[in-house]
């Protein structure tokens, strides 16, 4: 009588290592003596399921609704950008500075985790959740850029250069 | 001033003064659980009670001891919380501020059948 393996790993992946053993006993307590013999097997594994879901959302909800924040403050901003000044190249000091910004706000965010819990792991989770939400929603905007502005874009330096090399390169398609 | 406790951290906290479970005066979580659900008349996400539990940690007002485990829950342990005299005085200061809140006020309201 056991609970579905993919979630117990799950469970075990996204708990701290101080609360691993515990929280997932109680639950692997609570699923054998009360869940199972009350709601049946199949209706056992979806409760078990339906409370890693949960644990698993309070633990990254957190870094996860900043980064997408992050991402979209981020991402708007190339769009508003772009609209302003379709033909500017891309500067290397203001990109630097867009580097050093988001460097700085993943490091704070992880730096506040570790100093309210004390976990460095926990912390370190936090940052990587952040960045990767961060990344996710400014690549979407990048791209929702290239769609919009295509036909402006087109006339810019450095996407002409970028076809130039493209079509030097031999290959015919970017598949290859 | 005493921090103020939302519903969910009242119950909890007292569900470490005087537990009433099926599973007798225990104090961990499967235990703290089912007293919650048992006091607030539903059912519960345990992943609400971990975290409640682990910020009431943080704040001072609860602590914890590992015990050992059953083989029931696959000789993993326990984790034991205790209530502390800051939990205590922050349960009381919740307590006279919604009696505070509810002075004179007579029950059934107006228009409650």
């Amino acid at each position: 009588m056991n609970p579905p393996r993919g979630s117990e790993w799950l469970l075990r992946l996204v708990l701290s290592a101080r609360d691993r053993d515990t929280v997932s006993g109680d639950l692997l307590e609570e699923y054998r003596e009360t869940i199972v013999p009350a709601r049946g097997d199949a209706a056992a594994r979806r409760w078990y399921r339906r409370q890693v879901a949960g644990i698993v959302w309070r633990s990254t909800r957190t870094p996860i609704v900043a980064g997408v924040l992050l991402g979209a403050v981020l991402g708007g901003g190339i769009l508003v950008d772009t609209a302003r000044h379709p033909l500017a190249d891309d500067d290397a000091a203001v990109m630097l500075a867009w580097f050093a910004a988001i460097l700085g706000a993943w490091t704070a965010a992880s730096a506040a985790i570790a100093w309210r819990t004390r976990r460095f792991g926990q912390a370190i989770a936090a940052g990587v959740l952040l960045g990767a939400a961060t990344m996710l929603v400014f690549h979407v905007a990048a791209i929702a850029r290239v769609v919009v502005f295509v036909d402006t874009i087109r006339a810019r330096d450095d996407w002409q250069e970028l076809v130039g090399r493209y079509q030097a390169s031999g290959f015919h398609t970017l598949r290859a | 001033m005493a921090e103020h406790l939302g519903i969910f951290e009242q119950a909890v906290l007292l569900a470490l003064v005087n537990p009433r479970t099926p599973l007798g005066r225990e104090g961990y979580g499967r235990a703290i659980l089912k007293e919650v659900e048992h006091r607030l008349g539903r059912e519960v996400a345990a992943g609400a009670v971990y975290a409640t539990l682990d910020r009431l940690e943080q704040k001072g007002f609860i602590s914890s001891h590992l015990a050992d485990g059953s083989s029931l829950r696959g000789g993993r342990p326990k984790r034991h919380y205790t209530i502390e005299p800051n939990g205590l005085r922050a349960l009381h200061a919740s307590r006279r501020a919604a009696d505070r809140l509810w002075a004179g006020v007579r029950l059934p309201l107006k228009g409650v059948s």
